[in-house]
């Protein structure tokens, strides 16, 4: 008797314990309507979340010290071309404009990987080092994951080198697809006196240099 | 390193899942996550993953209790340094926009045990194009309405031509 009151008892205590549990749950799949209507609302309070075209341009990045893409030039390497508005030439110089396009996005997001992975590896060692010392256990064990970021960030040196390369490639491509329109609709030899400066700029700003 | 750095092994964040989301207006179709939370410890983790610089994100999260003075961390690199604090309004609601690339953390501090709350993340998609100034230089247009080699004919035709003329 007295073993089933116990048993009783730490049931009751089981079920309290379980009420007062921390709950996560998430897409509930049954709330899906209502989730999508809470969040038609919450975006309906965004200010220029449409007129922007969904864009993320207008908005800040999190951390202050966050890398964001910057496309701006100096004008010393800006190109020039020769095409009128709506002529014949523009299709073909849209369709090598938008590859260029694409392969300058692609840099510049390759550039704030890179940045941004190097500002969280450069606090994350800060970090770890500064707590550290306080015992000669967490030292030991700080030692190997300090070990473990390094070689992650080493990891993404080669693989940056290699996007880097990839991209450079499609960069110059398309350029060249430039050349073509040139030689087609306007002047010769464009690469050589216009897209050459531009494409040296492009390969020297998003090479790594540490 | 998908989320912010820490030494302390009882930080176990939870990973706020993105499903796809369709919008009435296309232009807003994304990726979200509604999570809807008890909390009993003094403080929880979550982390969002997979994110580009080039989407824009909103982050909300809303209390029926107005008087939840709970504190939110939203950060990036490290737990111990958020990029963003705050605390909800007299509505019961804390909302960030902004863009970031891979992931960032969120921390919800509660000042009294048992806190209930809900947390929406929508994550735009990446456009296909974005706004980006030209590497043109202004005055570039020039009359040029056929391709260069048509405004000649080949030479080796009139050639074979006045050839045949002749013959």
């Amino acid at each position: 008797m007295k073993y089933l009151i116990l048993h009783i008892g730490f049931l009751l205590f089981c079920y309290a314990a379980n009420a007062q549990r921390a709950g996560v749950v998430q897409n509930a799949a049954e709330a899906s309507e209502a989730a999508n209507a809470i969040i038609d609302g919450i975006l309906g309070t965004v200010p220029g979340i449409i007129s922007g075209g969904n864009a993320a341009g207008d908005f800040p990045p999190l951390s202050a010290g966050e890398c964001a893409p910057d496309f701006n030039e100096s004008s010393n390497s800006r190109m020039s071309y020769q095409c009128a508005p709506e002529s014949e030439c523009q299709n073909c110089f849209t369709n090598a404009k938008d590859k260029m396009n694409f392969f300058r996005r692609q840099l510049a997001r390759l550039n704030c990987i890179y940045q941004n992975t190097k500002n969280f590896t450069t606090s994350a060692v800060a970090f770890g080092d500064g707590a550290s010392g306080v015992h000669a256990m967490t030292a030991i064990a700080w030692q190997r994951e300090r070990a473990k970021i390094n070689a992650s960030f080493q990891n993404l040196k080669k693989t940056y080198d290699t996007r880097y390369i990839e991209f450079i490639q499609g960069l110059k491509a398309s350029l060249m697809e430039f050349d073509g329109c040139e030689n087609r609709y306007g002047q010769g030899d464009w690469y050589q006196k216009s897209g050459f400066i531009y494409f040296e700029m492009m390969k020297e700003r998003y090479k790594r240099n540490d | 390193m998908a989320q912010p750095f820490t030494l302390n092994k009882n930080v176990k964040p939870v990973l706020l899942n993105l499903i796809p989301y369709t919008a009435k207006d296309t232009i807003l179709n994304g990726k979200k996550n509604t999570t809807d939370v008890v909390q009993v410890e003094d403080t929880s983790y979550y982390y969002v993953k997979g994110l580009s610089i080039y989407q824009p994100v909103v982050l909300n999260i809303s209390s029926t209790d107005v008087n939840n003075k709970m504190i939110i961390q939203i950060a990036k690199d490290n737990w111990k340094t958020p990029d963003k604090i705050g605390s909800l309004n007299s509505k019961g609601i804390w909302q960030a926009t902004f863009k970031t690339e891979g992931s960032f953390g969120i921390q919800v501090i509660a000042p009294k045990k048992t806190i209930k709350y809900k947390i929406v993340v929508w994550v735009g998609n990446e456009p296909k194009k974005i706004n980006m100034p030209s590497p043109f230089k202004e005055a570039t247009a020039a009359p040029s309405k056929a391709p260069a080699a048509a405004k000649t004919p080949p030479k080796t035709k009139t050639t074979s031509k006045s050839k045949s003329k002749k013959q």
